[in-house]
């Protein structure tokens, strides 16, 4: 699974590919102040960006990766 | 002194024109419409035309191509509208506009245009 | 109070009571056009005067209400009582809010909330077709400001970055600021934007944004990408250019400069609160910032487009005459004298050449027009004070490369697909068919009235035939569009072939080419290259004469052979004019009769013009010696044959000393032919329509017999009658109707007209005429086949081999 849902807490694993957007988008509607961790994840598809944007989510952890923290911080750390 | 000849129906674009060519130190005249900007230009040639598009009885259209159709010295015309639609635009060029420019215009642009279609230095 | 502000309340005040009268006269003639216009004019200048303030709650109402009112005035939206009301309040708003600025020189800043609920409850009356299109508006504005969002931006990026940025670009590094907003629908296409841009090329900082405010969640839809991408490379501009070459569309490229990167902040147009925007002072100390290069690069847009303006060769030429203006004196602003001498080159080439292209490559090579290099012209304090060498048009290297690169206009034509031709014919094919079964259906509408007595369905059918007649008929005339040439395609070989022949004959010969951009049918202008080949080679060979025999005449020493091509209605005219001994009536004359071509009666009565055109007859060549050549054995009467088989005319017109032109007239297109559908012992063929003169019914007594061949007068012209049974050998004769009159078809070949002797006329169709393929191919006396509506074959006789 690459993106491993919990109660509160969602970790990003390896790719999240654009299939996950859906589902990630639903599990975020019904959560006030979810936990984002996204420290093993290596890649995005944008889709899922998206919908993190839209939900003004909160990443609690970025990723290692430094190319994708930059550009992940361009658009989420507001 | 280049003179600009700025042509709208309405009296505070008129002057809203007037003052930015002014301010850099061209002579401006203004017309109404179409039809008394044709007179004007018919009398006295200016060296560049700013027409606004819709204004009865002649609309910056009509006047552009009357202009274009008369002997006098031929200046360039920027015409300037509210519609940013390509078909607005491109019934501008095929009247003989030379430029096209969105309303309200930037004073910069209106005198950047201005001054490069009169081959005056802009820096 | 500004002047300008004074003048804007005064012109308010007027315009305001303006509308309250128009509204009440409207109230009593409900829906008059000239006062729906008179109103519509007055509330949009008092929305254009508006916007050229900071007054955004009051141009929000009248923006909506112009909106409103242009939709009641073109019928789309009815004109309500609550209509009147609503445009009321609003301007009632207006005039408040004029008053406070009169009072205090601006409005408190209070009005949001009910300029926000004036404007909708404009909105909500316009109907809903027109709501979509105001909804799109901001979404399309918020696309604009993408494309331009540089000076902003840049002022954002971290201090660390630009540094750094500027370190590589001293050292003369490539830098670009690129802007990338993938389609919409980019994800279903399989598309992945962040992964591309993480793989940029030298990518050294980037900024993700939405290309609009986010909605509710719930409302989101995740996988319609509304994202935008900023990012600053340090590559070359092909090499950025490659990485995005699936998009061009949805990628900008900006060179960076070194000055630039130091001040970003200092080409930021921070618009200022109030008026002090639209002070004039400020403008005339600017040197060439980025926003001027931006307003260069917008004229040098727009004269692009009047150069892709289609119209008569006349005013092409004013057009381009006009834009060379411009850009020669955009050239003299920038005191780039060389980029200016280029201009006027260009400029002699369109004129001279009919086409638009020399001018369209100046202005695709951006770097034919740049500000002085900075190590050519130095200007003084320039560099410092004004960032004009940051200019997005100026090359980030000396190369020939242009530095701004908007993929989809720098190369100045639409994007272009190869196709297999195969696929094309396949279409053409396809439609041909639709074309015919669709011709099937009034049959069937017939049927369904005659038949079955059902009226209403056949009335029906015949609404819905009307429906798939016209997008059949769009359609084809789609794909016709596709299969369109310019006639470039084979003049391209003249230069050429001509440099060769006259080399070998020692003569010389200037070739002039006009209209290269002239558009026909792939297979018109494939059919051409052989006839123009050999009446080339014919001009230079017999027409022009060598430099000796032309200065002891007075000529110039050099030729001059024109080829020129325009359209004319549906059909290109294609004209070969040279200057040189033109053609002698006389000898053509003793030349026919000698072959036996001409009887001596004939001979007499020929007039010159009609003597020249002898020389299209078979078996003749002029001459005097069988020359390396033209001389070959085939003359003009195979020029004139090709030109025929695809229904073109041929023309000679010539003056002995002066020279000789050849006029060609081609359709533009052979795909769709209109036939006459005849019948002759039973059978149907199908005659073009080009060549029917008229249909007449002559009675069996009215024919005569002379010199052994049936003839009849027609409104006083003797015509020549031939059956068709006779002419295709078959057995029959003619049958006449009850009143024993006979159908006669009159066409017309060549310059006469003759009767064709047929048993009944039926309708005329338009058939996509096919080439017979196989055994058939060799029956010269049909020139095509077509499918007809009730599957069967129809035949269609070319005129010219039958008679």
């Amino acid at each position: 699974m690459p993106i491993e849902y919990r109660k509160n807490q969602v970790q990003f694993r390896d790719i999240a590919t654009v299939e996950e957007a859906e589902q990630l988008l639903g599990w975020l509607q019904n959560r006030k102040s979810p936990r984002i961790d996204l420290s093993q994840c290596t890649h995005m598809h944008p889709a899922n960006l998206q919908v993190l944007m839209a939900a003004k989510a909160k990443i609690t952890t970025w990723p290692a990766d430094e190319g994708l923290r930059a550009w992940l911080q361009s658009a989420l750390s507001a | 002194m280049k003179r600009v000849l700025v042509i709208d129906d309405a009296a505070t674009v008129r002057m809203y024109h007037r003052n930015i060519l002014e301010g850099a130190g061209y002579a401006v005249e203004e017309a109404v419409n179409g039809m008394e900007a044709l007179e004007k230009a018919l009398q006295e040639p200016a060296d560049l035309y700013v027409v606004d598009v819709n204004m009865p009885p002649w609309d910056g259209y009509v006047f552009l191509q009357r202009l274009r159709e008369s002997d006098i010295p031929q200046g360039p015309a920027i015409m300037v509208s509210t519609e940013s639609d390509s078909k607005d635009e491109a019934r501008a060029y095929v009247a003989g506009a030379n430029a096209y420019l969105i309303k309200p215009v930037k004073p910069a642009q209106l005198l950047t245009t201005t001054k490069l279609l009169l081959g005056e230095s802009v820096s | 109070m500004s002047p300008l502000l004074a003048q804007f309340q005064a012109e308010a005040s007027e315009v305001l009571e303006g509308i309250a009268l128009k509204l009440m006269q409207l109230e009593k003639q409900p829906g008059d056009p000239s006062l729906m216009n008179e109103l519509f004019r007055l509330v949009h200048t008092l929305k254009g005067n508006s916007g050229l303030f900071d007054f955004p709650e009051m141009t929000k109402v009248l923006h909506a209400a112009e909106d409103l009112m242009d939709s009641v005035r073109t019928g789309a939206t009815s004109q309500s009582q609550n209509f009147t009301d609503q445009i009321l309040d609003a301007m009632d708003f207006v005039g408040e809010l004029c008053r406070e600025i009169e009072a205090h020189g601006a409005y408190a800043p209070n009005h949001t909330a009910k300029s926000a609920q004036l404007a909708q409850a404009l909105r909500a009356l316009i109907s809903t077709d027109d709501e979509a299109d105001s909804n799109a508006t901001p979404a399309n504005s918020e696309a604009d400001s993408l494309a331009n969002p540089i000076p902003a931006e840049l002022a954002h990026v971290p201090r660390a970055v630009l540094d750094a940025a500027r370190l590589q670009v001293a050292e003369g590094a490539p830098c670009f600021w690129l802007t990338y907003k993938p389609d919409e629908a980019c994800f279903f296409q399989g598309d992945d934007p962040l992964f591309r841009v993480r793989q940029t090329p030298g990518h050294l900082w980037g900024k993700i944004v939405p290309t609009a405010p986010w909605p509710d969640l719930s409302a989101l839809d995740p996988f319609h990408c509304a994202l935008a991408f900023h990012s600053i490379a340090l590559a070359p501009l092909e090499e950025l250019a490659e990485h995005f070459q699936y998009m061009p569309d949805q990628v900008e490229f900006l060179a960076l400069s070194e000055a630039w990167l130091a001040h970003p902040e200092g080409q930021s147009i921070t618009p200022q609160p109030g008026l002090e925007l639209y002070s004039t002072s400020q403008v005339q100390t600017e040197g060439l910032s980025l926003e001027n290069s931006q307003y260069l690069a917008q004229l040098f847009h727009s004269q692009r487009q009047i150069l892709n303006l289609a119209g008569d060769a006349d005013t092409q030429r004013k057009r381009f005459q006009a834009v060379a203006d411009v850009l020669s004196k955009c050239c003299q602003s920038l005191g780039d004298t060389r980029a200016q001498s280029r201009v006027v080159e260009a400029c002699d080439e369109a004129l001279s050449s009919g086409s638009a292209a020399p001018l369209l490559a100046w202005l695709n090579d951006a770097n034919a027009i740049v500000v002085p290099k900075a190590g050519e012209a130095p200007t003084p304090g320039v560099v410092e004070s004004s960032p004009s060498e940051t200019s997005p048009l100026k090359a980030q290297d000396r190369s020939e490369e242009p530095s701004i690169v908007t993929a989809t206009t720098a190369s100045g034509p639409a994007k272009s697909l190869k196709v297999d031709q195969a696929k094309i014919d396949r279409l053409m094919n396809l439609i041909g068919e639709l074309v015919v079964s669709k011709n099937a259906i009034p049959y069937l509408a017939q049927r369904a009235e005659n038949q079955f007595g059902v009226r209403e369905l056949s009335r029906e059918i015949k609404t819905q035939y009307s429906v798939i007649n016209r997008i059949a008929e769009e359609m084809q005339d789609a794909i016709m569009q596709i299969r369109m040439l310019p006639v470039s395609f084979i003049f391209q070989r003249f230069p050429r072939l001509v440099r060769d022949i006259s080399r070998k004959l020692g003569k010389e010969v200037s070739l002039v080419l006009v209209g290269e951009d002239t558009e026909a049918d792939k297979n018109i202008i494939e059919s051409l290259a052989d006839p123009l080949i050999h009446i080339i080679r014919n001009s230079l060979d017999h027409g022009l004469e060598t430099p000796e025999v032309r200065k002891a005449q007075g000529k110039a020493a050099s030729g001059t052979l024109t080829i020129s091509a325009t359209q004319e209605a549906d059909r290109v005219l294609i004209e070969i004019t040279d200057d040189g001994k033109g053609i002698n009536p006389e000898v053509i004359k003793r030349k026919a009769y000698e072959k036996g071509l001409v009887d001596e009666e004939a001979l007499a009565r020929l007039t010159d013009l009609d003597a020249i055109q002898l020389i299209f007859a078979a078996g003749f060549s002029t001459a005097e010696t069988v020359s390396d050549l033209s001389g070959r054995g085939v003359g003009m009467d195979v020029v004139r044959s090709a030109v025929e088989r695809v229904n073109g005319t041929i023309q000679l017109e010539s003056e002995v000393g002066k020279g000789t032109r050849l006029r060609i007239s081609l359709p533009l297109s052979m795909a769709v032919t209109q036939v006459m559908i005849v019948e002759s012992d039973s059978q149907i063929f199908g005659i073009p329509m080009d060549h029917v003169v008229e249909t007449v019914r002559i009675p069996r007594a009215a024919i005569r017999t002379i010199k052994h061949s049936p003839t009849t007068i027609l409104r006083g012209r003797v015509v020549p009658l031939k059956s068709l049974n006779g002419l295709l050998q078959i057995a029959a004769a003619p049958k006449a109707n009850e009143q024993d009159e006979l159908a006669v078809l009159v066409v017309r070949l060549g310059t006469g007209v003759v009767g064709l002797i047929v048993d009944d006329f039926c309708e005329t169709v338009d058939v996509i005429q096919k080439p017979l393929l196989g055994i058939l191919s060799g029956l010269n006396v049909y020139s095509g086949s077509a499918l007809m509506g009730d599957g069967s074959v129809l035949m269609v006789l070319n005129l010219k081999e039958v008679i």
